[in-house]
């Protein structure tokens, strides 16, 4: 009788244990799709703003075709497999970080607007990525526990990987955000 | 967006990550956010009209001081109320591991939640027994900030993960406004802070006094901050008792006056410190720093360019630093002018746009911060003794 109530209450505890892990790993696969999206949103924020300088004719010419290729190539990749579409964004950022070595004298209080918020949006980038993978580094700490395995809890999700990408913001527009 | 703030310490004790909070939350107000702080007070009457209160604190001695914290059903009843009335697009709580309402925030949330870390330690006992527990707050929170190196790699050390820069603000023209009125420097040292702790150094500080003041007979030492004299000033030789004043708790006006007429502001705090807010204000006033050499000072100092760096708990070499400073006036200057330089990018104008940057990329699907009591025992014990 003793067996039957001790292997009844740890079954039960094992799938309290098991439902809230579950649980807490839903959580953090929402918190890691949520920052994908807000990173994905972030870059096609950067290209709206980048077209808008070019409209307002900012760059200088060689730097306006080099600019508007790799921002045309990096919307061609947007369907493409997320390590290629990242790997056209990074060639993107590396553009704006060469075009923005120089200072760039902005020719009217609109376009410093933009500026500012390209700058802002830079920085969203950075941010969007570091704390997606710092999601990602807490989903693989849950995929590791026992429970999960055993149960298989993370269903048919597959194992999150972190993103690599070059998001350095460029010197000149770093100076808007950190002020030197 | 409407910004909640949690507040881990009591609102009527001022203190750094207070101050912090208090001057966000105005900075966040100015550029037209509905902003809303949860923290426990012990004095309701006196809070403004945008605080609530979290209930009454306890005091609970955590990493070296004395913190007044709620924590328990009642307050966590009180969070959930807050979070249910208010709808917030994003919550930002400070010190998300403290054992606090910042801690029974997470776990009664769930949405676009940020959190600041602003202490800083070698090792923590608490947090590797509670490794487990801290996961379980830390998953919830979709962007965590660190307000200096020393914060973040506490961070990361004991529970893992990243967390991104953003210092602690200052405002920069308060300060520089009055030091361009203030009358003339004298032969004066600043102590700020609560002079009765003891990793606050005022005992450092004392020992060099007394090995410096029959050299300089006019140099004086102005103490503010909250404490009793009569347990500090045995610390000072008999003959020199009468050149140290105690000013007791001063506003933020008082204290930037204090600043701008002194020769030097020392800081001879001997560890337990994440940033150093008065390092900023000081060099915002114009006035020549002095620190002992700890980790989170030296990157204040910019590793000695924007002051002096003394060997922490050593009064001998703050005394020889001190003299060094008081007779190479040109050498002084030279770095208190780039001091006053380096100190504007800790102005609230770009360290706000920077937390506004983290707010916009967690709350860009504009999904507001909900209860979500799923598994947390806590939340689900308070719903029950509502009933």
């Amino acid at each position: 009788m003793t067996w039957i109530v001790l292997s009844v209450g740890f079954a039960l505890l094992v799938a309290w244990l098991a439902s809230n892990l579950a649980g807490r790993l839903h959580q953090i696969h929402i918190r890691r799709d949520d920052l994908l999206i807000s990173l994905r949103w972030q870059l096609i924020q950067r290209e709206s703003l980048i077209s808008r300088l070019l409209e307002e004719e900012f760059f200088r010419p060689q730097d306006a075709t080099k600019i508007s290729q790799a921002v045309e190539f990096a919307n061609q990749q947007s369907d493409a497999p997320l390590s290629q579409y990242l790997v056209a964004e990074s060639q993107v950022s590396g553009d704006l970080r060469e075009i923005f070595a120089y200072e760039y004298q902005p020719q009217s209080t609109g376009t410093f607007s933009i500026l500012q918020e390209l700058a802002q949006c830079c920085y969203r980038i950075e941010l969007a990525r570091r704390f997606h993978n710092d999601a990602v580094g807490a989903a693989i700490l849950l995929h590791k526990r026992w429970l999960v395995r055993v149960f298989r809890l993370a269903g048919n999700t597959m194992k999150p990987e972190p993103i690599d990408m070059d998001d350095t913001i460029p010197g000149e527009l770093a100076k808007i955000i950190f002020g030197q | 967006m409407r910004i909640g703030i949690v507040c881990p310490y009591d609102w009527s004790v001022p203190g750094g990550v207070q101050i912090h909070i208090r001057d966000l939350a105005l900075r966040l107000q100015e550029l037209g956010h509905a902003v809303n702080v949860l923290s426990p007070a012990s004095d309701e009457s006196s809070l403004e009209s945008w605080v609530t209160s979290g209930g009454d604190p306890f005091s609970l001695t955590y990493n070296g001081s004395v913190a007044r914290v709620s924590f328990g059903l009642r307050a966590t009843k009180k969070v959930r109320k807050w979070l249910q009335t208010n709808n917030f697009d994003v919550v930002h709580v400070h010190e998300p591991l403290s054992p606090s309402l910042s801690s029974l925030t997470c776990w009664a949330a769930t949405g676009p939640l940020v959190g600041t870390f602003h202490s800083s330690m070698d090792r923590s006992r608490i947090l590797q027994a509670g490794y487990g527990l801290a996961q379980t707050v830390l998953e919830k929170v979709y962007g965590r900030i660190a307000v200096s190196e020393a914060a973040r790699k506490t961070v990361v050390e004991h529970v893992g993960g990243d967390a991104v820069l953003i210092p602690n603000g200052i405002d920069v023209d308060f300060f520089a406004e009055i030091a361009r009125t203030a009358e003339k420097k004298e032969m004066r040292i600043v102590f700020l802070g609560r002079f009765e702790e003891e990793r606050k150094g005022f005992a450092v500080l004392a020992e060099a006094f007394n090995r410096i003041a029959s050299q300089f007979p006019t140099l004086q030492i102005d103490v503010a901050g909250p404490g009793e004299e009569s347990n500090v000033i045995e610390m000072i030789e008999q003959q020199f008792r009468g050149r140290v004043r105690f000013h007791g708790r001063v506003s933020d006006h008082e204290k930037a006056l204090l600043l701008s007429r002194a020769t030097a502001y020392v800081a001879p705090n001997t560890g337990g410190e994440s940033f150093g807010i008065v390092l900023l204000e000081a060099m915002a006033s114009n006035v020549a720093v002095i620190a002992s050499n700890i980790p989170a000072f030296e990157r204040v100092l910019n590793f000695g360019q924007a002051g002096l760096l003394f060997e922490n708990e050593s009064s001998e070499d703050l005394a020889r630093r001190l003299i060094e400073m008081l007779e190479s006036e040109p050498e002084t200057q030279k770095r208190t002018v780039y001091a006053s330089e380096y100190v504007k990018e800790f102005d609230w104008k770009f360290v706000a746009q920077r937390i506004i940057a983290v707010y916009e990329t967690v709350t860009f699907n504009q999904l507001p911060v909900v209860e979500n009591l799923r598994g947390q025992v806590m939340g689900r014990f308070s719903k029950r003794r509502e009933q």
